[in-house]
């Protein structure tokens, strides 16, 4: 997807956000204090989101308009923009949210599910090989070893 | 004050608050250095954690590592050619090239000496500068205080990169994250959509921790794990001699002076401080066109300015509740959490905390002194270690942070979605400083915005009649019109265009 399309879908959600937070403002029922209630704030901030979005809309196509045809301004390639980064990211992010939906069930321990977290997470990031596989069981048992230990009798932070 | 200050240095050198700025200042070093690891993700993560500690050892290990992680970004910068942070961009340009000149001590001990300069002058500031600032801030009135949020959110997003209109888009989103909740002033429920965990808002806590650290990890892994070569140290220990130092004193109190100054103003860090302080210092010199080969100018204009941010920072900090750089924003949430109101009362209210401050920052200054000057070596072998260990065991102390203050798992929810919005300003090359600044100044300038309103009968027009109030707001305006002058030479002549290559 081109990197125009992808801002323009950026401005457009910009755009729904503005349209949503005016409208849920505007449910708010008035009270005591009129036009400068609850839902004053959020409506001048809707407002300012929309007219904001507009003008880097325009602006952006002024942009693009003049330096049509040559490459300035158009930022280089680089390593976020592979799709390696975004695999790695995505797997990452996947354990991270299962992770936090077994945290949200209860139905193991934190010092379980947090080691199995961290040694998934090792393993995705180290090679995948036996040796790996040590790295990601040693760093598991030792973080979480630590943090249970630390967290609880020093800090006593009560764990998820 | 000078006696109260005393007895603050008193109170923070008993072995309970010296040790934890002791290890707040070491941590933060050893988090600085670290490549991918940054000051801002270590404060964030460290907070929840001190949820039921006394509020002066919060301060003491929360602005030991403030301090430090300043500081250890000059490791990875000098031995790596990558910044530590952002503030240390510019100290790549003359350290590396000194170090692989085979200097790297000596880059390594300019750049430790030139940051402690800086801390102490700042540090001056801030004793000297702070009382008479909030003697002035008890006078702000409403109308005053919502003019100063607006100006500091303008000068945010005016200095922030990019597109400046992109900027002042993080600074609406960022309020709009902060408006989920109960309001202040009726109590009533608003944006919650329907869900009743948002009836608490987004705890602030939750968007820190997601802002800073999850974006930052989840980028590092997907950067994948890269092996760096580091330039080794000698064995032979030697320090530069004192005569280099002093022939460098007009660049150090400058270049101290400089990120005083620019830490002082609202929502501004090191990084911007350290440009402005090497740009200055190159357009000063007699060759200019060393700078960039290793000289030692360069070096301490930079670290001497993203040090002395740190003090200038805290200044609106204490006597405004504005915060000065994105760490303080956490710094006012570490003062929310310990049910200390951040804003014009807390001198008069809570002068111990202020002192609190004060004396801990000198603590840990000197303390980074000591700590990298004598243990640089131990300091160059830890980043090596590899993010491929830091990265899981970071995220899961993330979400044991996240979940620390409420007990609620739908605040690691949030942390994890607001990491998500972290990427999405990344992608989309959005500064996240004007949205963090936004969220956490929402409530002060809501409430100011609508007593003023109350007060004055609606009628806007006493933002511009009453003076200080139509002051800032000329301010504000001048602000958005400084890209404009940036690009008519206005940079150029006063020194402030930088020569990255």
């Amino acid at each position: 997807m081109a990197d125009i399309t992808k801002e323009r879908l950026f401005l457009l959600a910009c755009l729904v956000i503005s349209a949503l937070v005016y409208w849920s403002a505007d449910q708010i029922p008035a009270s005591l204090m009129d036009k400068f209630g609850a839902g004053l704030v959020p409506k001048i901030l809707a407002v300012a989101l929309a007219i904001l979005s507009t003008l880097q809309f325009i602006s952006g196509y002024l942009f693009r308009k003049k330096k049509a045809g040559t490459t300035q301004g158009v930022p280089p390639a680089g390593s976020d923009g592979s799709l390696g980064f975004y695999v790695r990211i995505a797997v990452v992010m996947l354990v991270f949210a299962a992770f936090i939906f077994v945290l949200d069930l209860e139905i193991v321990p934190f010092w379980v599910s947090g080691f199995v977290f961290v040694f998934i997470e090792t393993f995705i990031l180290a090679a995948k090989n036996l040796r790996g596989v040590i790295e990601a069981t040693a760093t598991a048992a030792i973080s979480v070893g630590v943090i249970v230990v630390v967290l609880t009798q020093v800090f006593t932070v009560i764990l998820p | 004050m000078i006696s109260d200050l005393l007895s603050s240095f008193g109170e923070m050198l008993t072995p309970v608050p010296f040790f934890f700025v002791f290890f707040g200042t070491l941590s933060g070093i050893i988090v600085g250095a670290i490549p991918g690891l940054s000051g801002g993700m270590l404060v964030a993560i460290s907070l929840p954690l001190t949820y039921g500690w006394s509020p002066l050892n919060a301060i003491a290990l929360l602005v030991g590592q403030y301090v430090g992680s300043m500081s250890g970004g000059l490791v990875s910068a000098t031995l790596l050619n990558i910044p530590g942070s952002p503030s240390n961009i510019m100290t790549t340009l003359d350290a590396t090239p000194m170090a692989r000149n085979g200097r790297p001590e000596r880059a390594l001990q300019l750049g430790i000496l030139a940051s402690f300069v800086g801390g102490a002058v700042s540090w001056l500031a801030l004793v000297f500068l702070s009382p008479p600032l909030a003697k002035l801030a008890l006078t702000f009135g409403p109308h005053e205080y919502f003019s100063l949020v607006f100006v500091a959110l303008m000068l945010i997003s005016s200095l922030s990169d990019g597109s400046m209109i992109k900027a002042l888009m993080a600074s609406v989103l960022g309020m709009l994250a902060a408006i989920p909740g109960i309001d202040q002033i009726t109590a009533q429920l608003r944006l919650d959509f329907g869900f009743q965990q948002m009836a608490a808002g987004f705890d602030v806590m939750a968007v820190l921790l997601g802002i800073f650290a999850i974006t930052q990890l989840l980028y590092d892994a997907g950067n994948g794990i890269k092996a760096s070569e580091r330039l080794a140290l000698s064995a032979k220990m030697s320090f530069v001699p004192f005569r280099d130092l002093t022939r460098q004193a007009g660049n150090l109190i400058r270049s101290s002076g400089i990120g005083t100054f620019v830490g002082i103003l609202p929502g501004v860090g090191g990084s911007i401080g350290s440009i402005a302080s090497y740009a200055m210092a190159k357009n000063l010199s007699k060759t200019p066109e060393k700078f960039g080969t290793g000289i030692d100018d360069g070096v301490i204009a930079s670290e001497a300015a993203n040090n002395a941010t740190v003090g200038g920072a805290l200044i609106p900090l204490v006597t405004m509740g504005i915060p000065g750089s994105v760490i303080d924003v956490i710094l006012i949430a570490a003062l929310t959490l310990h049910n200390i109101r951040p804003g014009p009362l807390l001198f008069q209210n809570e002068p111990d905390i202020v002192y609190a401050f004060m004396s801990t920052m000198m603590i840990g200054n000197v303390l980074m002194l000591l700590l990298m000057l004598f243990g640089i070596r131990w300091l160059a072998r830890l980043i090596d270690v590899s993010p491929k260990y830091l990265i899981p065991v970071l995220l899961l102390l993330c979400a044991v942070g996240a979940f620390a203050v409420n007990n609620r798992v739908f605040d690691i929810l949030v942390m994890f979605g607001f990491g998500l919005v972290g990427l999405v300003f990344r992608k989309f090359r959005i500064p996240a400083a004007p949205f963090v600044i936004g969220f956490i100044l929402t409530p002060v300038a809501e409430s100011n915005f609508r007593s003023a309103l109350i007060v004055s009968e609606g009628h806007l027009s006493e933002f511009l009649t009453r003076p200080i109030s139509g002051i800032l707001l000329f301010l504000s305006i001048l602000v958005l019109c400084m890209p404009l002058l940036r690009g008519r030479g206005f940079g150029r002549r006063f020194g402030l265009r930088t020569s990255r290559t």
